[in-house]
């Protein structure tokens, strides 16, 4: 029930500040997609193909469309905010509710990622009313999206727990999160897609984290999937989000032993 | 012009033993640029596995204006980003008015009090492998061309501090600059890549109202394919507009400045 709290007051202050969200939004849209626009264009027309890798020009805009909303339906572009409440003191007040810590952040995560579902289903609308809906997309491959998200949203989640509960021992995590945040964009498919990488790289990254914060839930919704490389994608997901889970647990149990909760 | 110096002096002096006290964050920050740095030529050779020429540049030469980008970047992260970064909260929280009444210029003083020594570390990688990618070049022009490719560059760091207070200003007549930060940041993508793979009016607003496309661009094509004129007048024409535009916007805003705190 207190979870449930923290949801629909985490919804509220989230709408309460649109001018800022559709502003930062609409400025990484525009940024993103137009520089993408133009460096493929040239990559294309330079190659005189109608196909590189399965993507069309236009199939390739699109998953630069998806990167950004996607992004932010996962939080792979912002710290969970543990770390902030570590180092003012705040976290001292959750310690006192009687529900677990990371059950309240969650459920503050999830209300984010509604609204950013919300935003992602009207842009894709409105991009199917303006050019048509894509080839690949149907009910399964929506449901395989929505659930490729859910297992980014918990992945990233995790990662960013663990990664926030150094704030216990250092000053800043803030530098830390940045470099993480970078490799994710190149590594996890949201600079180039990673069907782009040398065969190599791509077998590799298929068993690390970074490729189901971005690529894998994209490539899920524009209906790329099928449901072997589906299953074995999500088991890769939570996997990872298991195993930052339990690092974090255990960041988390010895990092209360050494907090003062007076803040820094 | 001495006080001036002598007073970045103590700027710098005073922001280094600020860094050492802090030395977990500052290697964490300089091992953050370089993981950048590393992610930047990643990515290049990425995209020159899809094709041979980009912009009219090939691989190597793509590497040169790659390294230039990275020497610009690096100078406005030493010298401009964490000046500017608080900028917006001095003039929301009325701090303003601490540096209005000090003898020398504002302006002065709050885009260059904060000396990023991080950054200077970084600046020398970004050097570092600026001269990696020229060393790989066939042929290598002349002293003179050098030379006015360091000195645009540099100019380019300049006109990427002016672009970003630029848009910072309207912070004197807006409560929140969270979503101008963001539009700078955002809009810098357009400075990574060569400027001539834009084309039509969003390559005439990028080498002009918004000249992103000049900081690395075309100090790279005047080292790669020789000094036009066209190219130098262009870019001197765009940072000096550029210039006095920002002097007079700042003091438009400084005008506005309420001095109340938000």
């Amino acid at each position: 029930m207190i979870a449930w709290r923290f949801y629909v007051n985490n919804l509220q202050r989230l709408v309460s500040y649109r001018a800022e969200f559709w502003i930062g939004f609409l400025g990484t849209l525009v940024s993103q997609i137009g520089v993408a626009y133009f460096l493929w264009k040239a990559i294309y027309q330079a190659r005189g193909v109608e196909s590189l890798r399965g993507y069309t020009f236009g199939g390739i805009m699109l998953y630069y469309l998806l990167v950004p909303l996607v992004e932010r339906v996962g939080h792979a572009q912002e710290m969970t905010g543990f770390s902030g409440e570590i180092y003012d003191g705040g976290l001292s007040r959750y310690l006192l509710y009687p529900v677990s810590y990371f059950r309240i952040k969650y459920a503050g995560n999830l209300a984010q990622a509604t609204v950013y579902l919300v935003q992602l289903v009207l842009i894709l609308v409105a991009y199917g009313f303006a050019f048509g809906m894509p080839s690949g997309f149907s009910p399964l491959s929506i449901l395989q999206g929505l659930a490729a998200l859910g297992a980014s949203l918990t992945l990233c989640f995790f990662l960013s727990a663990a990664l926030e509960m150094v704030a216990f021992w250092a000053d800043n995590v803030w530098s830390l999160w940045i470099l993480v945040r970078m490799t994710i964009s190149l590594l996890g498919g949201g600079m180039i897609p990673l069907a782009f990488f040398p065969g190599w790289a791509r077998a590799a990254l298929a068993w690390l984290p970074f490729g189901s914060l971005i690529d894998f839930p994209i490539r899920c919704l524009l209906g790329k999937m099928g449901c072997g490389e589906w299953m074995m994608g999500l088991a890769v997901a939570f996997a990872w989000a298991g195993a930052f889970g339990a690092a974090t647990a255990v960041l988390w149990r010895r990092g209360l032993k050494s907090y003062a909760g007076v803040g820094i | 012009m001495g006080r001036y110096l002598r007073l970045y002096g103590h700027f710098v002096r005073f922001s280094l033993s600020k860094a050492m006290e802090f030395r977990f964050d500052f290697f964490f920050r300089v091992f953050m640029d370089l993981a950048y740095y590393g992610i930047q030529i990643a990515f290049y050779n990425v995209v020159f596995l899809q094709t041979t020429a980009l912009g009219g540049w090939n691989r190597d030469q793509a590497l040169v204006f790659l390294g230039g980008y990275l020497v610009v970047d690096g100078i406005g992260m030493t010298f401009f980003s964490n000046n500017l970064w608080w900028l917006p909260n001095a003039v929301n929280h009325g701090d303003l008015d601490y540096y209005l009444v000090r003898p020398v210029s504002s302006l002065f003083f709050l885009t260059l009090r904060d000396f990023a020594a991080n950054s200077l570390i970084n600046l020398a990688f970004a050097l570092g492998i600026l001269v990696w990618a020229v060393l790989r070049l066939p042929q290598l022009p002349g002293p003179g061309t050098c030379a006015l490719y360091l000195v645009m560059i540099a100019a380019g760091a300049l006109l990427h501090g002016l672009l970003h207070l630029l848009l910072l200003i309207p912070v004197f007549w807006m409560h929140s600059a969270g979503s101008l930060h963001g539009i700078f940041y955002s809009f810098s993508r357009f400075m990574e890549r060569p400027d001539r793979i834009f084309t039509g009016w969003t390559r005439r607003v990028l080498v002009t109202v918004f000249p992103f496309c000049l900081m690395a661009s075309f100090p790279a094509r005047v080292f790669l394919e020789g000094p036009g004129w066209g190219i130098v007048l262009h870019f001197t024409a765009v940072l000096t507009a550029m210039f006095l535009f920002v002097a007079w916007f700042w003091g438009k805003g400084l005008r506005a400045y309420s001095s109340a705190s938000s």
